[in-house]
Formats: structure tokens, C-alpha cells, sequence
């Protein structure tokens, strides 16, 4: 009833000031009065509460001033009034709660700002409330439960809510708190309990006693002697240990337990950790240290616990070791979570290393933190290497020299205004070489929003960039080839909707790409239809829809207009592109601008055919032939001379070749038209050749054919070409022309013979006539009287003279036509040269023209025919007398001179010179008009005759020399 | 015959002939003056001559320009004409000229020809 009375205040409250006003009334006291006030006391909190302090104070204050006031019964009255408040204040200070004393308390403790309980109420009930995460509910009021019937510090952890409803992690810590109240005596008086008592205390009463404390504060707590003997152990820690005070002291050897041996807690002990405790607290018997340790003890449950122990000895007076006190905390749970942790940050870790990144960490000041394993191995680098003297980060050693300004830039950037960093660039790896990186990092704040670190994640893109350069220069490559090929490109969806033009395209049709207003693929269609021709349209819409429906590939020829208006023929082609189901994905197109070629085409045709008519009415036979001989074309011309086509001839087992040269070629010129035809189709050599050739009418007519191969690139032979001219009007011409020519020969024969028969006669009748003139003279002055016989004897000897003159001539000419040498004797040539210009002398001195006259000295004497040298030098001096006749320089030079095994004999004059040097010595050459043109081809003759040269030369500046050489060892020619 | 003595000028390039020729007129008892070419003798002048014996075939001035020359100045100089060249003598003698002679000439036809040509 008491605790029902307890749970509701007002209740008590009306029942305990019942009870003091009947007190009052009954007692005639005011001392009931003390019951509701200490009920009061006992709930009335915060305003309430100092209501009540404050008027007990007023009415002490009241009570004690009446009482020094006002003497006789009004003091006893005060006084007794006064006792009574001080009796109300004394209860009250009482009966007040201490609220850390009183019962279980549960504090939060936040991660921000811990939230301190106000008012009245169950705390375990307000944290259990709907700020807690409904997950974490069932353990947390497990955990305090636990905490509130066994007394073990409880922590947890569970979410709880935030104003703004996001949900944190904050840790509840539950602990006892007792009253203390030591009664040692108490504990012995109750032996048969054998979870409580100790045979005897002994020395370790003071001990005991600390035990008792501890466990009031503690829960659980345990003493034992100087020997480690338990002599108290918290009866509900035995009950969890399922362990009375005999079984943990029992002896389980022989030795006592600080000789090394073993007592009966030890078996409570994890075998991993006895050693070590048994050790450690032997150590500290011996030495007094306190003991401290941490041990799995087995609880009843059979389940090891984590407990961490301590022990502190008691001393006597005089410092020596009277017993020990300790106790034990759970922290299992602390022992579970550390290891969670650590498993966690080892797998956190092992994450981070495993991670197919590069993970870092920097200080809020950019100084580098923490490289992970990976960054380590990719890159070579540590801490150190990028680490600058002052700490700062150096990236020098990590990024290409090309993004190292940037990269620190963006970091400084990043470092101070707390930005994210996002880089791009070149890293450099361990094996030296570089690859792309990207690089992100963001700072991780504190609570109030400043930095504390930076964690940043570098990952090796450098494939992907690599990719994307090589795909965007693919891509680009590809655009520019679209845009290149000389030819339009385009691209329709299924439906037949233009979606795509190549550059050309557009560039040809003109289109304005700047227009965004419309869709292209409208603009697209709009310039198609505008740009296709009129004529065309119906065609080609209806055929590109045939092939849209039938997936048929479309080919045709279209016109299309250019920007320019011009309408260009095109030849256009599409074909489907389908995916794996073979359905259509869209159409590729593909227009060749076929204009020029058509045009081409045409003028090709056309120059063909004027090519062709050419041929075939120039008057000319032509044909052409296979690189074999085989002919594949005849002109109409040659046709119609043959009277029969290609094929004609054409018969089994010969080639159209041979049948058609033996009906074509004259008999008597085929062998030799095969033979050279042949030839030129086996060497490739052009083919010429005269021959007659059948006309149809069976008539051969004489022709010149003339073939030559026509070559390719290669220089292979492709074709023979061949042309025939009729040339039988220029074989007759050619032939009465020799006739002509004979004749003409024959003719100029006679001529000649006639013309030197004059000419011998003149050389004849010249002395004759002097000898016919002078014997007459003779006559005549031997028949004056008196005969002048003086005259007559000159005149006789001039007759003679003459005479002989005349008879040499004979003689010369007769040698001249019978080439004798009999006139040859040893003479020297020097004195033939004297006489021949003793015979001119008197002609040189009437045209006044100088004869010089140089002989080389000791020239041997060689055998010649005398008058016919001396002739041929009148011959040449005569010559050169009259060539210098126009002249002003007038000398005729005279040399002779002995080179090696000739004499040579110059005669040189300054006259006009000669035209040909050569003809002069044709006979009947002349280029005086009295001349017979005899005397230089004489001349030569007779210089060749006696084994010499004779040969002309013009001089410069002018005129001419005449030169022969005769050689000095004419024995065999003497002897012959 | 008077005792003046005709002058004839005999112009050949063979100097035998103009030899042989000066010694015929001269046993005639003419006075000779000899010219061994055409200039030779259009040089010394025609003054004095009373007959003109020229050959034909002689370098420069031949004896038909010569003839053809002295005929301009002396219309009234006899010339005669002598040659051995044959085919000259035919055409001459075609174109019926009388005072001219073919070589080997009859000296004496010669001398008589002169003297009628001198004939007053």
C-alpha cells in the first residue's frame, strides 16, 4: 500500500495532511503539521519546491523576530512555532533526493551536445522514447534492463533521432549507484550461506571492508588475503560464476597457491589468460603492486566474459600486507566491440588497399597524410617522395611536366577554398612511364563546418582517354572522310526521312545550316524535293519507295539541282543497314556526281565518231590487227578496194591472217611480205613495205603499207595500226622517171665525150694553129728577096717548137686515158715548181699578181711524170691567178716542204675561196665560162696516178689552197 | 702597096699564137701591135689601128665583146675573128659571118683576107 501511496503523490499528500490535522486537533499541537510538509518535501519540485523553502525561511524569520519582540507567552509560542519550522526545514533538507543518488539513472552522452533530462519522470522511459531508432530499441532497453538487475555497467550504442529527423549514432552508458552501508559483522553471523561467508576474516577485515564499500558503489567486489586467499566475494558474482567461496579457494595441488600452485578460481579462468593472471597476481602478493588485468572468466552461463580486474592491498600500522580488495567490470562488450572495430579498420583498411584506386589523404593544410597501398605500388611514391621540406605537398616527382602548374594550381585553389578537386592529367608511374590519372578529392569537415582532412581517390583513366582520343580521331577521321569522299552522302531512316548529309551534300544543295528553327531531317526533305529535277521526281520517289517497302537495294540516274541552280546528273545508291533480326535500321546513300562523266561520255562517243568517220574517208587503205596479226578492222575504203569484209577470207585450219594475205598480196611479193610482216609482229618494230596488192576487180595495184604497234601504259602491244597508199601512179612515174634518167646519162655521156674531144682539140689546135701561122710567116720571109733567112731561122724554131708543144698534148692525153708511167724519172720536184712559174711569169706579171715562192732546202728527188706535174701546177697557178682577179691582195703563195714520208705542195691564193671544196674536182667542172672544167679532175687524176692526194681548202679570211702531197718512196710505183 | 705601113693588133691569151701571128703579119709587111687580152688593148686605145685580129676564147672581155665594143668606137675597123674552138666556128659561120677564121687557120687566106679588108 506504502508503494501504492508512492506512485501517486496526491494521494499521499491528502492522506498524510489528514493525518497531521488530526494530529493537530487531537494533540492541540501544530506538530501534525509535519507530516504533509515532509509529503510536500518529498514531491514538490523546482517552483513548488522553493515555494516551500521559502516559506518555512519567512515563517523561521517571522517566528525568531516575534520571539525577540515580544517577551512572556507570545515567546513560547514563537519559539515553539520556530521549532517546529526548524523541525519542517530539517526534514525537508532530509527527505529532499539527491538525484545522483537516487535509483538507476541513464545518461546520454552526444556526439554534439548532450541533452540534459529536466524534470520529473523515469529516464530509461525517455530514452526509450520515439527519439531512438526502432531497430536499436529492443537492445538498448535490454542493455538498461540488464544494467538495472545485475548492476554491470552497460554501454551501447543506438541511433537516435535529430530534430530534423536524420538519425546519429550516440552511446548510452548505464552504471549503478548505491548507498553505502558496510555491516561486517553481519556477514559472519550467517555461516550456513555459503555464497556470503568466510570461516574467519581474519586479517583481511579491513579489506573485507573496502569490498563491501566497492560493492555498494560498484555492484560486485571481492577480498582476499595476503595469500590470495578469498575471504568475501560478492554473493551475486559467485552465483554468476557458479562459484562459492570453498571452491574458489580450493587447493587443487599440493603447493599453495603463492608457491606456484593452483587454486580453484583459476579454472573459472580462460586457459588463454590463466598463466598470465595466475602470474600476474602472484607478482603483486609478492611485491604489493596493485593488481590490474584484463581475463575471459567463465560464467554460468558456460559463456567466457571479458572482465577487467583490479586489486589494491589494505595495510596495517606498520605497512605489512593485512589483505586485498578488488573488483571486477564486464567489458565483454568493450572487448567485442574493439575487436569489431579493429576487424573493421583491418578490413576497412584491406578495402582501401584492395580498392582498384589510389586512395590518399592530405592534412586540412594540403600536407600529405596517408598514401594507400596501391597509389604506393602504381606510382613509386610515399609520403616522403611527395613531401616537400616543409611538409607541404611537392607533386613534382608524380605528375608530368606538362600539368604540374595546373595540377598545383587547382590544389592551392582547392586547399583554399575547401572546393573539390577534379584534375586530369599525366601521371607518373613507377616504371617512369606516364598515364592518365584523374584525381578527386573532397574535404571531410568537423562540426562546425571547418576542414580536417582532404581524402582524395586518384584512378588510372588513362585507357578510357586513350580511347576516347583514339575514338574522337576516329571520329573526326571518319567525318573528314565522309566529308571528302568526292561524292554525297546520305542517310535516311526506314520511313525514307533524310537524317544525315555529308558536307558535299550540303555544300551542294546549298543548304543553310544555321537554320535551327526547323528540324534537319525537314530541311533535309524540303531540299531534296526543291533540288530533284521535275522530270525525274515522279521516277525516283516512286522507285526509292518500292525500295523502302521491299528492303530492295535502290540504284538509278537523277538529276539534281546545285545551289546554283544547275541541275546536275547523279547516280545515286542505297542500301539497308539491318540489325541482327534483319530488320531495317536505316538506309546509306551514296550519289556520284556522274555529270562530267556523262558529258565525257557523250564527247567520247562523239569524238569516237568523227574519229571514225575520219578514218574511214581519208583516202587511205587502213586496218587494224590483234598484237598476233589477226585483223579486227578495215576501213570502207579498204573494203571496198578488197571487195570482201573481215570474215570473208576466213576458212578452216588457216588463220584469217594467212587467208588473207594470200588473197590480197601480189604472189611474187607475198614470201617477202610474210617475211617482214612476220618480223615485225615478233620484234614489235614498226612494218614498211611496197608490194602490189589485189584490187577486187583482180587487178594488182601497187601500194606502201606501213604498220606500227600501238602500245599501252605497260608497253605492251595492243593493237597494230596500218595504213596502205595506193602508190601505183608513183611507181609509174618512178619508173619512166629512171628511164628518163638513163637516157639523161647516156645523153650527158655523149656530151661529155664530145665536150672533151673539143677540148683536146683546143688544147691541139692551139700550137697548130701556131705552127700553121708561123710556117707560113716562114714561107713567106724565105721568099722576099732578099729572104729575111734570119727571121725565117727564128720563125723555123718556133715551128718546132710549137710543134713539140703540140705532139706533148697528144702525148699527155694519151697518158692521161692509157694512166702510163713511162714518163717517170728521178726529177726534183723543186725545179718542175720553177718551170711551171717561169711559164706563168709573164700571165702573173700581167694580172700583176706576185708568185712566191718557198721550198723546204735538200728535198729529195722523186720519180714522176714531169710534164704532167708541171701541168697540174700551171693548172693550180693559172687557178689561182684567175680566182684572185677581182681581189686587191695579189699573191699567189707557192710552199713545199717535206712532211714524214710525203712532200707536201701548197699553192695558195687570196682569192673569193671556194663554194665546195669538193666538186671542183668533178670533171666539167667549172666556174669560169670559158672554162671546160677538165683541169682539176685532170689534175687530181694525175696526183692519185703517182700514188698522191689532191685536196682544196678555203683559207681565212680568204681565199683558197690547193694541196697535194706526193710521197717520197715511189720505188714500187717506178718499178711497176 | 703604098708606103704606109697598115697597123694591125692581134689580141690572143696564148702567147705562141700571138707569137706565130705577129711574125705572119709582120713577113707581110704589116706593123703588129700584140695584146695578150681584150683590156689589154682597150687600155692602149684603138688610135692608129687599121685592122683588129682578135681570138675568141680568152678570159674577161672575150672576142665577140670586143668586136662588139670596137664596132661602138671604130664602126669602120675591120676585125677579124679567130678561134679553135669548133663549136664557136659552126654558130659563126651560121650567123654568116665572113671575117673569121678557125684555127688552124691558112695563113695565107689570112693575109689575103686582110689585104682585101685594107683594100681602099
Amino acid at each position: 500500500m506504502i508503494a501504492a501511496l508512492h506512485r501517486t503523490p496526491p494521494a499521499l499528500m491528502l492522506v498524510t495532511l489528514a493525518i497531521g490535522l488530526a494530529a493537530c486537533w487531537s494533540a492541540g499541537s501544530p506538530f501534525g503539521i509535519l507530516a504533509p510538509i515532509g509529503a510536500l518535501f518529498l514531491y514538490a519540485r523546482g517552483y513548488w519546491l522553493l515555494s516551500l523553502w521559502g516559506g518555512l525561511l519567512i515563517a523561521l524569520a517571522g517566528t525568531v523576530l516575534a520571539a525577540m519582540l515580544y517577551p512572556g507567552t507570545i515567546r513560547d509560542e514563537a519559539l515553539s512555532l520556530g521549532a517546529l519550522v526548524a523541525v519542517a526545514g530539517c526534514i525537508g533538507l532530509l527527505l529532499v533526493p539527491d538525484p545522483l543518488r537516487r535509483g538507476s539513472r541513464l545518461a546520454a552522452l552526444h556526439r554534439r551536445a548532450a541533452r540534459q533530462p529536466d524534470g520529473l519522470g523515469g529516464y530509461a522511459d525517455r530514452a526509450l522514447d520515439g527519439a531512438v531508432h526502432p531497430d536499436d530499441r529492443p537492445a538498448i532497453a535490454q542493455a538498461a534492463a540488464y544494467a538495472f538487475w545485475t548492476g554491470v555497467p552497460q554501454v551501447t550504442s543506438y541511433r537516435q533521432r535529430e530534430p530534423d529527423g536524420s538519425y546519429r549514432w550516440t552511446e548510452l552508458r548505464a552504471e549503478p549507484g548505491y548507498g553505502v552501508s558496510v555491516d561486517v559483522d553481519a556477514m559472519v553471523s550467517r555461516p550456513c550461506d555459503r555464497w556470503t561467508v568466510a570461516e574467519s576474516l581474519g586479517a583481511t577485515v579491513a579489506a573485507v571492508k573496502a569490498a563491501k564499500v566497492i560493492e555498494s558503489l560498484h555492484g560486485k567486489a571481492w577480498a582476499f588475503d595476503a595469500m590470495g586467499k578469498f575471504t568475501y566475494v560478492t554473493p551475486a558474482a559467485q552465483v554468476a560464476i557458479d562459484m562459492a567461496l570453498e571452491d574458489l579457494n580450493r587447493r587443487l595441488g599440493d603447493r599453495e597457491f603463492i608457491d606456484g600452485g593452483e587454486a580453484g578460481w583459476m579454472r573459472g579462468v580462460h586457459p588463454d589468460d590463466v598463466d598470465k593472471a595466475a602470474s600476474t597476481l602472484r607478482h603483486c602478493l609478492k611485491t604489493g603492486e596493485p593488481w590490474n588485468i584484463e581475463y575471459r572468466m567463465l560464467r554460468a552461463t558456460g559463456h567466457y566474459v571479458w572482465h577487467r580486474i583490479s586489486a589494491r592491498p589494505t595495510r596495517d600500522d606498520e605497512g605489512r600486507i593485512t589483505g586485498w580488495f578488488g573488483t571486477s567490470i564486464d567489458i565483454d562488450v568493450y572487448k567485442k566491440t574493439e575487436a569489431a572495430l579493429r576487424a573493421r579498420e583491418q578490413h576497412l583498411e584491406q578495402l582501401i588497399d584492395t580498392v582498384p584506386a589510389m586512395i590518399w589523404s592530405m592534412t586540412e593544410k594540403g600536407h600529405p597524410a596517408y598514401l594507400n597501398k596501391r597509389i604506393m605500388e602504381v606510382t613509386g611514391a610515399t609520403r616522403e617522395t611527395i613531401m616537400a621540406p616543409d611538409g607541404s605537398l611537392s607533386l613534382k616527382k608524380m605528375i608530368h611536366p606538362n600539368f604540374l602548374d595546373l595540377a598545383e594550381q587547382t590544389f592551392a585553389k582547392s586547399v583554399a577554398t575547401g572546393a573539390p578537386y577534379n584534375i586530369k592529367y599525366l601521371q607518373r608511374r613507377a616504371d617512369g612511364a606516364y598515364r592518365w590519372t584523374e584525381t578527386r578529392a573532397e574535404a571531410l569537415r568537423d562540426e562546425t563546418g571547418k576542414i580536417v582532412r582532404w581524402y582524395g581517390v586518384s584512378v588510372d583513366i588513362h585507357d578510357l582517354i586513350v580511347t576516347q582520343t583514339e575514338l574522337h580521331l576516329r571520329k573526326q577521321e571518319l567525318t573528314r572522310l565522309v566529308d571528302l569522299v568526292p561524292s554525297h552522302i546520305w542517310r535516311l531512316t526506314p520511313a525514307g526521312e533524310p537524317n544525315f548529309f555529308n558536307r558535299r551534300f550540303i555544300d551542294f544543295l546549298g543548304l543553310d545550316e544555321s537554320d535551327l528553327e526547323t528540324s534537319r531531317t525537314e530541311r533535309y526533305a524540303a531540299a531534296l524535293n526543291a533540288a530533284i529535277h521535275p522530270d525525274d521526281a515522279v521516277r525516283l520517289w516512286a522507285e526509292l519507295k518500292h525500295c523502302l517497302l521491299t528492303g530492295l537495294p535502290f540504284s538509278m540516274r537523277y538529276r539534281l539541282r546545285r545551289h546554283d541552280g544547275v541541275y546536275r546528273w547523279m547516280d545515286g545508291r542505297a542500301e539497308p543497314l539491318r540489325d541482327e533480326d534483319g530488320s531495317i535500321i536505316q538506309w546509306h546513300g551514296l550519289s556520284h556526281d556522274i555529270d562530267d562523266q556523262l558529258r565525257g561520255e557523250e564527247a567520247l562517243r562523239e569524238s569516237e565518231r568523227s574519229l571514225r568517220q575520219l578514218v574511214e574517208t581519208l583516202p587511205a587503205l587502213i586496218y587494224c590487227a590483234a598484237p598476233n596479226g589477226e585483223p579486227i578492222y578495215r576501213s570502207e575504203k579498204l573494203r571496198e578496194f578488197l571487195g570482201f569484209g573481215l570474215g570473208d577470207k576466213d576458212e578452216d585450219g588457216r588463220t584469217r591472217l594467212a587467208g588473207t594475205l594470200e588473197a590480197i598480196i601480189h604472189p611474187d611479193d607475198l614470201p617477202d611480205v610474210k617475211e617482214k610482216y612476220g618480223l615485225s609482229l615478233a620484234t614489235g618494230s614498226p612494218y614498211a613495205m611496197k608490194h602490189r596488192l589485189r584490187r577486187a576487180d583482180g587487178v594488182f595495184r601497187w601500194v606502201e603499207t606501213r604498220t606500227a604497234a600501238m602500245r599501252n601504259g605497260e608497253g605492251e602491244i595492243v593493237q597494230w595500226n596500218g595504213i596502205s597508199f595506193e602508190i601505183e601512179d608513183q611507181v609509174r612515174a618512178q619508173e619512166a622517171l629512171t628511164l628518163t634518167q638513163e637516157r639523161l646519162a647516156r645523153a650527158a655521156q655523149a656530151a661529155s665525150l664530145a665536150e672533151l674531144s673539143a677540148s683536146i682539140a683546143h688544147e691541139v689546135n692551139q700550137p697548130l694553129a701556131a705552127v700553121v701561122a708561123n710556117s707560113h710567116a716562114c714561107q713567106r720571109w724565105l721568099t722576099l728577096d732578099p729572104p729575111n733567112l734570119e727571121r725565117a731561122q727564128k720563125t723555123v724554131e718556133r715551128i718546132i717548137r710549137d710543134a713539140n708543144s703540140a705532139a706533148a698534148v697528144v702525148g699527155r692525153v694519151r697518158a692521161l686515158f692509157r694512166q702510163t708511167v713511162e714518163a717517170r724519172s728521178l726529177c726534183r720536184l723543186d725545179a718542175i715548181l720553177h718551170e711551171a712559174r717561169d711559164l706563168m711569169l709573164e700571165e702573173a706579171s700581167r694580172r700583176r699578181i706576185r708568185i712566191e715562192i718557198d721550198i723546204e732546202a735538200g728535198l729529195p728527188p722523186l720519180a714522176l711524170d714531169r710534164i704532167q706535174i708541171q701541168q697540174v701546177l700551171v693548172n693550180l697557178i693559172r687557178n689561182g691567178l684567175e680566182a684572185m682577179e677581182p681581189t686587191q691582195h695579189r699573191a699567189l703563195h707557192i710552199r713545199c716542204a717535206r712532211t714524214g714520208d710525203l712532200l707536201r705542195t701548197e699553192v695558195r691564193d687570196t682569192g673569193v675561196g671556194i663554194d665546195v671544196p669538193d666538186k671542183v674536182f668533178e670533171p666539167f667542172f667549172s666556174t669560169k665560162s670559158n672554162g671546160m672544167g677538165m683541169g682539176l679532175a685532170i689534175s687530181r687524176t694525175i696526183i692519185e696516178s703517182h700514188g698522191g692526194r689532191l685536196w682544196a681548202e678555203n683559207n681565212q679570211p680568204s681565199g683558197a689552197t690547193f694541196v697535194f702531197t706526193l710521197p717520197v718512196e715511189t720505188k714500187a710505183d717506178h718499178d711497176r | 702597096m703604098s708606103k704606109h705601113k697598115h697597123i694591125v693588133a692581134v689580141v690572143d691569151d696564148d702567147p705562141r699564137l700571138l707569137e706565130s701571128l705577129e711574125d705572119l703579119l709582120e713577113s707581110a709587111g704589116y706593123v703588129v701591135r700584140s695584146f695578150p687580152s681584150a683590156v689589154a688593148l682597150t687600155r692602149a686605145g684603138l688610135a692608129g689601128l687599121d685592122l683588129l685580129i682578135t681570138d675568141i676564147g680568152m678570159p674577161g672581155l672575150d672576142g665577140f665583146e670586143l668586136r662588139d665594143l670596137v664596132k661602138r668606137a671604130r664602126p669602120d675597123l675591120p676585125v677579124f675573128l679567130i678561134t679553135g674552138r669548133h663549136e664557136f666556128a659552126d654558130q659563126i659561120r651560121a650567123r654568116a659571118v665572113e671575117s673569121f677564121f678557125c684555127k688552124p687557120f691558112d695563113g695565107q687566106a689570112l693575109l689575103t683576107a686582110i689585104a682585101r679588108a685594107l683594100r681602099p
